[in-house]
């Protein structure tokens, strides 16, 4: 099992298509996930309960006003959604972590700015890397995905993550 | 050419896109539903979700994020 080393900021789709999947458990493998104020409010309007199943590294944290205005003033940012520019905004603060997020917009901003970026695909995978769970486990929950979460994928681009698991 | 559907809402959405038109954001329905796929749509590109899915291979499985 890889040691537990980054940080990470969350931003609201991993953590709803986490929760649909019971899958939250997989924030574990990292240090602390930051939450921003703005985040945990829409994640809670898609699935109320949301916390009761989040591991304890979960820390709800406001970014700091200024790294909000330092936002605010790149261009492309007026794209993004108030939890994304939170998210983003909070990274000032924690330069270490990984930004999970599923939104194209704001994972090509981010990666523009250099923000290690990684979305609730990775995350599955991620419990492989870690040994959270077996190759088929992860295998099956992957397949499942489009029934039992919002997060929408072409069947062929699933297949290529699917193909991408290292043999059982 | 436009074609005709029909669909069904959640009506809370339905109630705050209804305000929307109220407010004097959208001409009707059918002005917002235009909007909203072509939004989607733009972000949304093919290349944008082979990009995706590539990156969170290898941030899944080996650890490189950027």
């Amino acid at each position: 099992m890889q040691n537990i080393s980054n940080a990470a900021i969350a931003d609201a789709g991993p953590l709803i298509h986490l929760d649909q999947m019971g899958w939250l458990f997989v924030l574990e493998t990292f240090s602390t996930v930051w939450v921003p104020p703005e985040v945990a409010e829409e994640a809670t309007r898609h699935r109320p309960h949301w916390k009761d199943s989040a591991p304890a590294n979960i820390h709800i944290e406001a970014a700091d006003p200024l790294a909000k205005q330092w936002w605010e003033a790149e261009r492309k940012f007026v794209q993004l959604d108030q939890g994304e520019k939170a998210a983003l905004a909070l990274w000032r603060s924690h330069q270490d972590a990984v930004l999970l997020c599923d939104d194209l917009q704001a994972r090509t901003v981010a990666q523009e700015f250099g923000v290690p970026v990684m979305g609730t695909l990775g995350l599955i995978l991620r419990a492989a890397q870690f040994s959270l769970r077996s190759i088929p486990e992860i295998r099956a929950t992957l397949t499942d995905l489009p029934r039992r979460s919002t997060l929408h994928l072409k069947p062929a681009l699933l297949q290529r993550v699917l193909d991408s698991l290292p043999e059982e | 050419m436009n074609a005709t559907i029909e669909i069904s809402l959640p009506s809370q959405l339905l109630s705050k896109v209804q305000k929307l038109i109220n407010d004097g954001l959208f001409k009707d329905l059918n002005d917002f539903f235009e909007t909203a796929g072509n939004y989607y749509l733009e972000r949304h590109t093919d290349e944008m979700w082979e990009t995706y899915v590539e990156h969170e291979i290898k941030a899944g499985l080996h650890a490189e994020y950027i």
